[in-house]
């Protein structure tokens, strides 16, 4: 009998629950008894011709049933009463519409998610900021400001603190130095990359009430209760270093700061409630005080509220001052002339200025708690207005408003991050050190409490360049807090990755094919004619150094960049050495 | 402190310096013969000739580096002394005197006011130029120091040593900082990025590691196939490179954030000591070497080529340093020889 070539027909049971698998080729084997758990027929032709001939069958599980069969079984006890009857119907639409107005009505009402903090957004904005931002999908695209790789996160734990008697602390521009504030008018100056004290100020006889840090760190301002602004140079390679200059008012001096491109404007604030100018350029010597400017109708019936608050805003062109009454006035630096005045309603007497860092926007902490946050509208410039004395009178409405409405906890200070992405606000606490932390970006959405331990915060101030913030104990200690970042074990290997999840490796092909020596040479050879460049910078951080960028044919920049000081970028802080036991 | 005797330290101009007026009559032959096409593109190749040379030192030289502005050079060696000399004139200034070991390496502080020296004694000083005394000395290093380095700010040092660890210190307090249990072998080389945030350290173990400043994290390793002993390690002037010199004689160029090897320069001998290689800072790139040959090699930094190489050396060239603003390179070496050469391009840079 001749073998024959094609497959072999069966007669197999008429069952299709079998599945027919090839047998091995030598049956005699125990090898398929040992293998197969499952129960297996040998299946054998009546007169087998070749070893292939055999298979083995084994019963194939039973087969899913599919979608269909499985609802219609499941909806098959249904199917009887199912019957679409009017009352059912308005029964289904009456729950479905409730449902409707519910997901309506709760999105309309509390549009962000949050825990104990209300952040009333007012109507007026509503409708322009988020009409349609659900779970946050906006913030996917938009604000250019918060894609900056430095700025991913805010700070959430405390990396060290310094033991100093400070009752506030502010970073330079550079953020390299933290410079403090005491009740006994000293400052000191810290150095955040050796966490030391590199230089003690002593020069008031009564509590430091502000520094100010020139635009390149070599001149320092404090001011005291003692009635003087002194200016400290920093670049004299003595401790104590050189006072700069002292300026003397009539009344102590609440608050001062230097003009952001000149240190040799001052503004400075005065117990009395009054705000002053003083120049010290020799061309521009002056000493003005700042005054509101009223209606003719009002001036009889209006007493002139105090000014609580001074501050330049980031270009320098505006100074920005808030009063007793509750409003923000806006001056023009250069003219000293009223260009703003913005009602805020209910806020009470003001206490507090942060701007971010372009300068557009503003948040003001004021008696009524609440932290409110402002975008700026932008003021004419002074010489195109005809008359001196003519001013926007606008009532300014905030973006954000954040209060605590269960503690009503009052604020000390707030800071916004370098990006202006977060905002910290420092709670005026008796007992806890806490600060709260928003998201900007993201509709003012709370985000979390950075618990700071017992000591009550007194002061807090964002790092002008990383997620890095100094907050004051009211024992004078200073927490920097910082954003760590996970240690990766694998950065100690040469040429691994850490992975955070596993995958499955596919090896290439010819991974590990023995390369023809000659052939890698000469691809490395080809490969290293690349240019290589190894004097530029593409570092952002590396352009950032000049803070704010104005037009040249700007008046009131030329006016302040006139007789400029001797702080030059380039210039560095000495290095003093002590010996560790005499200090 | 200051050497008063000027016969021990003292400069010789060479016979091989050539008088200035003759220099240009020959120059314009040599180059009359190369057709202008060929002349534009080849670089202008840098033709250093040795200027002066200097003597003070008694045994070998380990370490040479200019100050910041330019004006001085600071030279280490195994005889415990650590000696100042004029970069532009070779007069000898003044000696240190105080280590009680050889010394591996010195750095300058960024106001040039300040050197620091790694010694075997275990410490390091911090000498002042204005009192010509020690400033600082820090102790901490279980095992002799070997290299050390400055931050861009000057308030930190970074010394890597024997004792397997890198170590940040505080410079005005003399604390160490940071410890970092960096390496399985004698750390060889250390130092800051432009901006402070990054240490790169180099080690006889093979690796070369990237550790963050701050947080004294480490942050990456690069390893070569081969795995050679590495012995110096250098960041390029913008940050995004290391220029590691390895005893395989080859010197590579890293981008440390790909991890890729991106240049490869060969030609000279290291196999048995750790010799330094720098970039150039003025004119065409190139890269400056010493090698045991007792030669000073000088690539291109793009094209890897030998541009110039440097002879007049008797020993292993140990240490080789380039002027910050100049197209000067000082070099020194093993005791056979033991002056430190200074070497000028005089030729205008294009």
């Amino acid at each position: 009998m001749a073998p024959r070539a094609g497959p072999r027909i069966h007669r197999l049971p008429q069952r299709l629950d079998y599945t027919l698998i090839p047998a091995p080729l030598d049956l005699s084997l125990p090898l398929v008894a040992e293998k197969s758990a499952l129960p297996a027929i040998i299946v054998t032709p009546s007169s087998p011709t070749t070893p292939h001939d055999y298979s083995i069958a084994f019963l194939a599980p039973p087969e899913k049933p599919s979608l269909k069969q499985r609802l219609t079984t499941f909806a098959a006890p249904l199917k009887g009463p199912f019957i679409l009857k009017a009352r059912t119907m308005l029964l289904i639409v009456i729950v479905i519409f409730v449902l409707v107005c519910h997901v309506v009505t709760h999105s309309l009402a509390f549009r962000r998610p949050h825990l104990e903090f209300s952040v009333q957004g007012t109507d007026g904005h509503l409708v322009e900021n988020a009409p349609f931002n659900w779970f946050g999908f906006r913030s996917l695209w938009s604000d250019e400001e918060a894609r900056s790789p430095f700025n991913v996160s805010h700070p959430t734990a405390i990396q060290t603190s310094l033991l100093d008697r400070a009752s506030f602390a502010k970073f330079d521009p550079s953020g390299r130095y933290l410079a403090t504030g005491k009740l006994d008018g000293s400052s000191s100056i810290w150095d955040l990359e050796t966490r030391s004290a590199i230089r003690l100020l002593d020069g008031h006889v009564k509590a430091v009430t502000s520094v100010d840090w020139s635009r390149y760190s070599r001149y320092l301002l404090t001011s005291s209760r003692d009635w003087n602004v002194i200016i400290w140079d920093l670049a004299s390679p003595f401790d104590p270093p050189q006072r700069h200059t002292t300026i003397r008012f009539d009344a102590p001096v609440v608050s001062a700061s230097f003009h952001p491109r000149n240190s040799n404007i001052v503004l400075a604030l005065l117990s009395t409630g009054d705000a002053f100018v003083a120049d010290l350029r020799k061309e521009h010597r002056s000493r003005m005080e700042l005054c509101e400017v009223y209606d003719e109708a009002d001036e009889s019936t209006k007493p002139r509220s105090a000014m609580t608050v001074a501050r330049f805003d980031p270009t320098g062109k505006y100074i920005f001052i808030g009063t007793a009454a509750g409003s923000v006035l806006v001056f023009n630096s250069r003219t000293k002339a009223m260009v703003a005045r913005h009602k805020i309603s209910g806020a009470g007497a003001m206490r507090g200025f942060d701007f971010s860092k372009g300068g557009r926007r503003l948040v003001t902490n004021s008696s009524d708690r609440a932290l409110r946050h402002f975008n700026l509208p932008i003021y004419p410039s002074p010489s195109s207005a005809s008359d001196p004395l003519e001013y926007l009178d606008q009532e300014l409405k905030p973006i954000y408003q954040f209060n605590d409405p269960i503690n009503k906890t009052a604020w000390h200070t707030m800071s916004y991050s370098p990006e202006g992405q977060w905002l910290a606000g420092g709670a005026a606490d008796h007992a806890t050190h806490k600060i709260y932390i928003w998201d900007i970006v993201n509709d003012g959405q709370f985000v979390c409490t950075l618990d700071g331990g017992r000591e009550p915060l007194i002061h807090l101030h964002w790092h002008p360049r990383k997620s890095v913030i100094a907050s004051t104990t009211n024992q004078g200690n200073i927490l920097i807090w910082h954003c760590p970042i996970p240690e990766r074990w694998g950065a100690f290997a040469g040429g691994f990755e850490e992975v955070d999840e596993n995958v499955e490796y596919h090896e290439r092909e010819d991974e590990f094919d023995i390369e023809d020596e000659a052939e890698t040479t000469r691809r490395k050879m080809k490969r290293e004619e690349e240019k290589v460049d190894i004097d530029g910078f593409d570092d952002p951080l590396m352009q950032q150094t000049t803070p704010v960028v104005a037009p040249k044919d700007d008046e009131d920049v030329a006016w302040a960049d006139d007789e400029p000081d001797d702080d030059k970028p380039e210039w560095k802080m000495a290095i003093i050495m002590v010996e560790e036991d005499y200090l | 402190m200051i050497n008063e005797e000027p016969t021990e330290d003292q400069k010789t101009k060479t016979e091989q310096e050539q008088p200035q007026e003759a220099q240009p009559s020959v120059a314009p032959d040599v180059e009359m013969k190369v057709p202008d096409e060929v002349k534009q593109a080849t670089p202008q190749k840098p033709n250093y000739k040795l200027q002066y040379s200097l003597s003070g030192h008694t045994m070998s030289v380990s370490s040479l580096k200019f100050s910041p502005d330019g004006t001085m050079l600071v030279s280490a060696a195994a005889d415990k002394l650590v000696k100042l000399w004029n970069a532009f004139t070779g007069e000898f200034m003044r000696t240190f005197e105080g280590h009680t070991l050889g010394i591996s390496d010195v750095a300058w502080s960024g106001d040039s006011d300040y050197i620091a020296s790694a010694s075997d004694d275990k410490t390091i000083r911090i000498w002042s130029l204005e009192t010509g005394s020690t400033a600082m000395t820090l102790n901490g290093h279980t095992s002799f120091v070997f290299c050390v380095n400055y931050n861009p700010n000057s308030n930190l040092l970074v010394s890597g040593g024997f004792d397997e660890t890198v170590r940040v210190w505080d410079v005005a307090r003399g604390r160490c900082l940071k410890v970092l249990p960096a390496h399985s072998d004698p750390v060889t080389a250390v130092g800051f990025n432009h901006d402070g945030t990054l240490v790169v350290s180099s080690a006889m173990d093979g690796l070369i590691r990237i550790w963050d400043a701050e947080s004294g994290q480490c942050l990456k390793t690069l390893v070569d196939d081969d795995n050679p002993i590495c012995s110096h390690v250098k960041w390029s002037p913008n940050s995004r490179f290391v220029l590691v010199s390895t005893q395989d004689s080859t010197i590579r160029l890293w981008n440390h954030q790909t991890s890729r090897c991106v240049k490869t320069y060969s030609g000279h001998v290291n196999r048995t000591y750790c010799i330094p290689a720098c970039f150039t800072n003025v004119g065409s790139k190139c890269i400056v070497s010493g090698s045991e040959d007792a030669k000073i090699y000088i690539w291109d930094l793009q094209t890897r080529e030998v541009l110039q190489i440097l002879e007049g050396h008797r020993d292993v060239v140990l240490a080789v340093a380039t002027h910050p603003t100049h197209n000067i390179i000082a070099s020194a070496g093993m005791d056979k020889d033991l002056t430190i050469r200074l070497w000028r391009d005089s030729q205008p840079t294009s």
